[in-house]
């Protein structure tokens, strides 16, 4: 891979934007997952559909606004010569382009469930008592909701690593750390959205502890992966200005600091500990994405 | 499709003159950095820098000299897109703006193309930019327009020592194997850079004498897809993990809690 | 171009361009061809695919350089110690072709006992006169045979006609020694004056490596002969000294020795500049010649009436004894009917120069205000030579009027010079009237363009030029039709020319029918009172032999006749290319013979040299070959010459060189030029080194417009220890109008620098890109430094000698601004052409 001269000038709107979609698509997950465990109705699982859907529409609207012709964003869906569908398997932007599109539509539907449990409203038959969540359908829903999450939060890191960024494709890890990271942060909104409303003793707040250390040693070791990966060339353009910076931080602030927090300050006990652990972690994904973008790109 | 045309660039004859960017400048009406104010660069006689989206022939200068001047050598290389036969920029591009032409050329649409910018990061050769005037990518065409009626593109039209050399691929390629075999003969070590096994072959392809660092160009250029398996692999398997530690500790809590169960459980939800 | 008129006849560029490719050997020296002749270079390029070697002599290493076999470095101004190098290898290691050499060149011609070589007198020749800084040439002659009759300028003046002028003019033929042992003939002298021009010299003087030298001598002398040729290509920066014409005289002497000239591959390039330079010098722009290189009326010359000029100037013995023609036929294009052989054919109309008019001595005149009024068209002074001093010239005078496409610096100098910018002047003191008017470009106007090997090509006129744009024909027609009209009732004798003055290129409705412009004056009558034609029926001539002295044809410019034969034949226009000499593509001057002097193709018999090398030959009734032979077509190589002949039939059928006096190539010149018979190092008049090889420093003859503002440095001024060279880039045009203006190319270049080695950065303190102030003892200017490793010191008899080197495109109008580079250079000049020295000259460099 040789130096660029060309920037893609993916800049704050892509980073924000893949911060966005990490935290959407890792809330989302992990109500799948509790879904799956048997807690689709827990409170967990509403915060994080409640959440998905709104960050989701925010992106769809960063990466739009990202072209440089924002007015042809449908040209990803549909060929604008021949009207047909427009789908690429094997370019990530292409297959991001459709899940942008169709992760919100499932992610939609949990939205409104979350809203109907919460007894805001009904739709005919679907309400409080009969939500989709927690349904045998709902765990259909979810497995094909968090699959599509999964690929949201994975696609941009591979998106990356489909290039001959020096930085970007280096390495194959990018996808696995981005989905990591998007777990992590999801992890996180949560534990900031479950202290925010108070539910201090609720257990959930210990499950979403114990499952962040969990995932964010995991994300920590893929982390130094992925800089293992990289070969010189590629740790270069990390180890300089802001993204080495972020880096750091991303490491110390997202990483480190939370676990201890989660591990030895009984976050699960404190609403403060725990919406402090939240916000280092989600501060930490941020710091990564950013890292992770610009850096390869800081050069010019 | 018509057979297969494109580029033979002989560096070795190459005298950097230039009229290879201007003409290309000038038949495609491209804008010049600053509206020709531009700064110099310092690096030998190169001040336009790069290939990007309104450069889209840029010639390169490499200054090589030995403190004594025993070794002395100025390389010349008029750069440009290199029309791969397996493009990474086609590969990725996800309106289907790019396009493989009836001449085996690959050509983005402007009317297509919305400016995502993918095929930026893509192209192994650093070769596409983004034209402000138009909000989208771009690069060489190969003189598409030209090709239609006929023409040869203009930059190997307006090449004076005939560096740059058009024509059917085949034909292309053994001469510059006969060019070859004639250097060497005559003492120089050349190499045809973008054969067949590079990318499938290069439609733009270079006689170089030596490595293609010096040239800036990549030794083994290869499309973004080579691990896109892979990642995707890699991809589940962290999920993978990261949902079975979620998993597990959900599930833990359901036995921890399931005393609490009347009190808060269901309850809870109200 | 007097360097290859004096050594062959005719001073153009004695091959054709894309010869060039059939060459085993390219030398370019004094040019940077790649770059400022780059379509020419393709043929270069062809050669060199096919095997032949390239070697550039130049003190940089440039683009042409990077594609060359070897690149020989010398410090600028040293061309002539490089040159005398090779002749003396050449000569002392027997290299030279020696059929060639005793037959067609003038090597075993004797010369007389009083001629003096630099050797004896060292440094200069005999004849010198120290007063006068001038040279008298009577010592420098050919030793001839006792004359049966009497000759010369005062028997010719006695004659009734023509013919017998010139029979009166002929001399008795000189004395030879064909063994070429005879210590007096030009052989033996060529070998004695270039003895010291040893590879240990050349490398002590020049700062070439002996080895580097040595390689280039080897190639070049191993790629002549008979079976292989070695061509030699310069341009400017062969001219640009006060030694100019003497280092082209040089190259000639060499590829002569060699058997280089009038064989395919073979020659001497001499890579013309500006478009059409060829053209403009042919027709031309200078002020000492009229058409065709026949001397300018001169009041400083015997030139008092017709006869005393032909008297003065024909060349009884060679092609040239026709000049009684070519001149009547040109005063009858200027006077018509009124040209009658009672009035001299209007000879005493004709302007006649009264000293140096050259372009330096014009604005040193204009500047010591003698001059009140200058038309500037298709030039830019405001950025020539010692700039300041021309601008200041400019705002001497009472008018000015400027003809250019932008408005520039020279249109513009008198509110955007750097002294106006100072405050040194006051635009409001500034009297001059400055009328700027809007030029026509090329492709808006037709017309023939004459190009570097002497080929006219005709274009169309494409577009009409926007608004008040217009040709310069154009702007010429109507001023002289206005003049014209202003004195058609004067009765003062003096106006009498104007008045017979014939201006009849009256436009053409139909041919300007399909454009805006319907009063632009037809060329193609212009091209046919340049061609010739017949004044009784009109018809166009075909060849030479078709004019006439006895005023019944005119004849604008008796070297282009023949390019118009016929009304519907405009050969300048017809484009039959083949893959080689291409007659049916334009026309080439003489007579569309493409490499001159051919007949030296062929060995004395008329077979050729070798199959190889096979161009144009005797078949037995007549010459015949790949062009059209440079010689009598049907004239057997075993022609005697004729006794009491004049012309050509004063020549045998083995002398090529049909425009010297004695058929052959001079290595030794007699006459012709103000600075010696033979190729002498002189150090440039500005030099940091004393001249190694005699006492005599620079060219006692050289020429200097003195003036408060156009100072000289001494030699080795401490204040001013560095070399520095002018010169191009490719990607600019001269004074940058037509460069600097287009986005396109400016962002190519965008900025003034200079280019200095890393080792002279270092010394001073300099990184690249940094700025730094360039001083010479006329002006300071600043650059932004361009470090590289392309320049190199050089060890001038064992000591460093640092050389910069600058691109002088810059000025202060336009897209892209920058010093006038010339603000340094000085009014200083060749005594031959007015040349000046901008490549090579002092200065300093410090930090900014
Ligand atoms: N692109 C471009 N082409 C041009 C022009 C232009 O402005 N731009 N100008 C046209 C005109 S008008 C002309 S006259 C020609 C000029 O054509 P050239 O004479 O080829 O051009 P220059 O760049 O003036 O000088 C050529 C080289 O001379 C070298 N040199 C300097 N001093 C010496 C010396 O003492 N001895 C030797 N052997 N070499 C020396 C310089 O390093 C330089 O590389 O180009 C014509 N072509
Ligand atoms: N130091 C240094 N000085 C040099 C040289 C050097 O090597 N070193 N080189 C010298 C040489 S070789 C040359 S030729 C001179 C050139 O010096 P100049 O002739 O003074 O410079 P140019 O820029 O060629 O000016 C030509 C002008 O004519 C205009 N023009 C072009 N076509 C037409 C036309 O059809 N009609 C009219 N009316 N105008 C037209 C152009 O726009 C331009 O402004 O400079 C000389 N000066
Ligand atoms: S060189 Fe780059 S832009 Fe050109 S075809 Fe190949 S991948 Fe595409
Ligand atoms: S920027 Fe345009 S051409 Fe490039 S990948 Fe995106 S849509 Fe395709
Ligand atoms: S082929 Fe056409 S578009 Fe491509 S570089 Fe050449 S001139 Fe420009
Ligand atoms: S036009 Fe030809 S010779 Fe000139 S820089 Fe371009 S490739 Fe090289
Ligand atoms: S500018 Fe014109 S004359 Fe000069 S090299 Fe180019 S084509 Fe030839
Ligand atoms: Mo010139």
């Amino acid at each position: 891979m040789i130096p660029r001269e060309n920037l893609t000038h993916w800049d704050a709107l892509v980073y924000v934007e893949m911060f966005l979609a990490g935290v959407a698509a890792g809330a989302y997950m992990t109500a799948a997952i509790l879904e799956l465990v048997g807690r689709g109705r827990s409170s967990v699982a509403r915060t994080a559909h409640l959440i998905a859907f709104p960050l989701m529409l925010v992106c769809g609207l960063l990466l739009t606004v990202d072209l440089g012709r924002p007015e042809r964003f449908w040209h990803m869906i549909v060929q604008s010569k021949t009207s047909l569908p427009m789908f690429k398997l094997w370019s990530p932007m292409s297959m991001g382009s459709w899940l942008v599109l169709v992760f919100p539509a499932f992610a939609f539907v949990s939205f409104l469930d979350a809203l109907i449990a919460g007894r805001l409203f009904r739709i005919g038959g679907w309400r409080a008592e009969s939500t989709l969540h927690g349904s045998p359908a709902g765990r259909i829903w979810a497995v094909i909701g968090g699959l599509l999450a999964f690929a949201v939060g994975s696609y941009s890191g591979i998106l990356l690593s489909a290039t001959n960024f020096p930085g970007w494709g280096d390495s194959a890890v990018l996808g696995a750390l981005f989905v990591v990271t998007a777990v992590a942060t999801g992890l996180g909104a949560l534990l900031l959205g479950e202290a925010i409303r108070g539910q201090t003793s609720h257990p959930d707040i210990g499950d979403l502890a114990r499952a962040s250390v969990m995932v964010i040693l995991w994300q920590l070791i893929l982390i130094v992966v992925f800089v293992a990966t990289l070969g010189p060339a590629g740790v270069r353009v990390f180890l300089a200005g802001s993204a080495l910076v972020a880096i750091v931080g991303a490491a110390l602030l997202g990483g480190l600091l939370p676990l201890l927090l989660l591990r030895f300050g009984a976050a699960a006990a404190r609403p403060s500990m725990a919406a402090l652990a939240g916000v280092l972690v989600l501060v930490g994904g941020f710091l990564l994405r950013y890292a992770v973008v610009i850096g390869p790109q800081q050069h010019g | 499709m018509a057979a297969a045309m494109g580029f033979y660039t002989d560096t070795t004859v190459c005298i950097g003159c230039k009229a290879c960017e201007v003409a290309c400048k000038e038949w495609n009406q491209l804008p010049a950095t600053n509206g020709g104010a531009n700064t110099l660069s310092g690096n030998s006689y190169d001040n336009t820098r790069e290939l990007n989206g309104t450069h889209w022939r840029h010639v390169k200068f490499v200054e090589q000299f030995s403190p004594d001047r025993k070794q002395a050598q100025w390389l010349m290389m008029s750069d440009v897109c290199k029309h791969c036969v397996q493009a990474g920029c086609l590969e990725v591009c996800p309106t289907g703006a790019i396009i493989r032409t009836e001449f085996d050329t690959v050509v983005i649409q402007s009317d297509v193309c919305n400016g995502c910018r993918d095929c930026i990061a893509a192209c192994p050769f650093d070769v596409i930019g983004i034209n402000e005037a138009t909000g989208t990518a771009q690069k060489c065409t190969l003189c598409y327009d030209r090709l239609q009626n006929g023409l040869t593109p203009a930059c190997a039209q307006a090449c004076p020592t005939a560096s740059i050399q058009f024509g059917p691929i085949q034909e292309l390629r053994q001469r510059a194997d006969g060019r070859v075999s004639t250097l060497k003969a005559q003492g120089t070590q050349a190499y045809v850079y973008g054969d067949e096994k590079m990318l499938g072959g290069l439609n733009s392809f270079y006689l170089l004498v030596d490595r293609p660092e010096v040239y800036g160009l990549p030794p083994d250029p290869q499309l973004p897809s080579r691990s896109l398996g892979l990642s995707w692999l890699l991809s589940a398997g962290g999920a993978v993990v990261a949902g079975l530690a979620g998993a597990l500790a959900f599930r833990k809590q359901r036995m921890d809690g399931a005393a609490e169960a009347t009190t808060v459980g269901e309850g809870s939800e109200r | 171009m007097p360097g290859l008129g004096v050594s062959f006849g005719r001073g153009a560029a004695t091959t054709f361009s894309r010869d060039v490719a059939n060459s085993d050997c390219i030398t370019i020296m004094g040019s940077n061809m790649a770059e400022c002749h780059p379509v020419a270079f393709r043929w270069v390029m062809k050669a060199k695919e096919k095997g032949a070697k390239l070697i550039h002599v130049d003190p940089r290493f440039t683009r042409t350089s990077a594609v060359a076999d070897i690149h020989a470095p010398i410090r600028a101004g040293s061309d002539i110690v490089f040159l005398g190098g090779l002749i003396n290898y050449v000569i002392q290691n027997e290299k030279y072709f020696k059929d060639y050499v005793v037959s067609y060149t003038n090597a075993a011609t004797i010369i007389t006992d009083q001629f003096k070589d630099t050797e004896d007198l060292d440094g200069v020749f005999s004849g010198y006169d120290q007063q006068a800084r001038t040279y008298a040439n009577q010592t420098w002659q050919y030793a001839r045979e006792q004359p049966a009759t009497p000759f010369g300028f005062d028997e010719a003046m006695k004659a009734s006609n023509f013919t017998e002028l010139v029979t009166k003019l002929k001399p008795p033929p000189a004395r030879r020694d064909p063994t070429l042992q005879d210590p007096r003939s030009v052989f033996q002298l060529l070998k004695r004056h270039y003895a010291r021009y040893t590879p240990e010299m050349v490398e002590r003087i020049t700062g070439c490596p002996k080895e580097t030298f040595l390689k280039v001598a080897e190639t070049i002398t191993a790629n002549s002969g008979p079976e292989r040729t070695a061509t030699m290509a310069y341009a400017v920066a062969w001219t640009q000294h006060t030694i100019g014409v003497q280092i082209i005289r040089a190259a000639g002497i060499l590829q002569q020795l060699l058997g280089n000239i009038g064989r395919p591959g073979g020659g001497i390039l001499a890579l013309r500049g500006h478009a059409t330079i060829q053209g403009s010098t042919d027709n031309p722009t200078l002020y000492h010649s009229i058409t065709g290189y026949m001397s300018h009326p001169d009041t400083r010359r015997r030139h008092e009436s017709l006869k005393a000029y032909l008297a003065t100037e024909t060349v009884p013995t060679a092609f040239l004894s026709n000049q009684p023609k070519w001149v009547v036929s040109y005063l009858k294009a200027l006077y018509g009917d009124a040209a009658t052989a009672a009035n001299d054919y209007g000879y005493d109309w004709h302007p006649k120069i009264v000293g140096d008019h050259s372009h330096m001595a014009m604005m040193d005149a204009a500047y010591k205000g003698t001059v009140k009024g200058m038309f500037v068209m298709g030039q830019n002074p405001a950025t020539s030579l010692n700039a300041s001093l021309q601008r200041k010239a400019l705002g001497k005078l009472e008018w000015l009027v400027v003809r250019d496409f932008f408005e520039t610096e020279t249109a513009s100098f008198w509110y955007a010079s750097p002294e106006v910018k100072s405050g040194e002047l006051k635009t409001a003191d500034i009297k001059t009237e400055v009328f700027f008017l809007p030029a026509a470009h090329v492709a808006e106007m037709e017309g023939s363009f004459t190009n570097t090997h002497r080929l006219l090509q005709w274009h169309e006129k494409g577009a009409d030029p926007p608004g008040d744009g217009r040709s310069d024909i154009w702007f010429t027609y109507w001023l002289g039709t206005r003049l014209k009209n202003l004195y058609a009732n004067s009765t003062n004798p003096r106006d009498q020319g104007i008045k017979a003055l014939v201006w009849n290129y009256e436009p053409d409705q139909q041919r300007n029918a399909e454009f805006r412009i319907k009063d632009e004056p037809d060329a193609l009558k212009i091209l046919k009172e340049i061609n010739g034609y017949n004044i009784a029926d009109g018809s166009h001539l075909k060849a030479f032999a078709d004019i006439k002295d006895d005023g019944s044809t005119v004849c604008g410019n008796w070297i282009y006749t023949g390019c118009f034969p016929a009304p519907d034949q405009n050969l300048t226009a017809s484009r039959k290319p083949d893959d080689y000499v291409s007659l049916g593509w334009g026309f080439n001057w003489p007579a569309n013979r493409h490499i001159m002097y051919n007949r030296a193709s062929a060995r004395p018999d008329g077979q050729p040299w070798s199959e190889r090398k096979k161009y144009v030959w005797w078949d037995g009734q007549k010459w015949t070959g790949l062009d059209v032979p440079d010689f009598v077509p049907t004239k057997a190589p075993d022609t005697p010459s004729k006794p009491d002949g004049i012309g050509l039939d004063a020549q045998s059928g083995t002398d090529p060189f049909i425009m010297k006096a004695d058929g052959k190539g001079w290595l030794f010149a007699p006459s012709g030029l103000l600075d010696g018979p033979l190729p002498t190092h002189y150090e440039p008049v500005e030099s940091p080194v004393q001249n190694l090889l005699y006492k005599q420093q620079a060219s006692p003859v050289y020429k200097h417009w003195d003036s408060d503002i156009n100072k000289l440095a001494q030699v080795g001024d401490p204040n001013f220890p560095y070399v520095i060279t002018t010169y191009r880039l490719t990607e600019h045009h001269l004074s940058g109008t037509m460069s600097r203006w287009l986005p396109w190319l400016a962002e190519l270049q965008p900025e003034l620098f200079i280019e200095m080695s890393p080792e002279l950065a270092r010394e001073k303190g300099v990184a690249n890109l940094d700025f730094v102030k360039i001083s010479s003892p006329r002006a300071t200017i600043r650059a932004k430094a361009l470090v590289t490793p392309r320049i190199r010191p050089f060890t001038i008899d064992g000591k460093t000698v640092h050389l910069v080197g600058m691109p002088w495109h810059w000025g202060y109008q336009g897209l892209v601004t920058g010093d006038v580079v010339n603000n340094m250079s000085a009014l200083i000049a060749d005594p031959n052409v007015s040349m000046h020295e901008g490549k090579a000259f002092v200065c300093n460099v410090e930090k900014a």
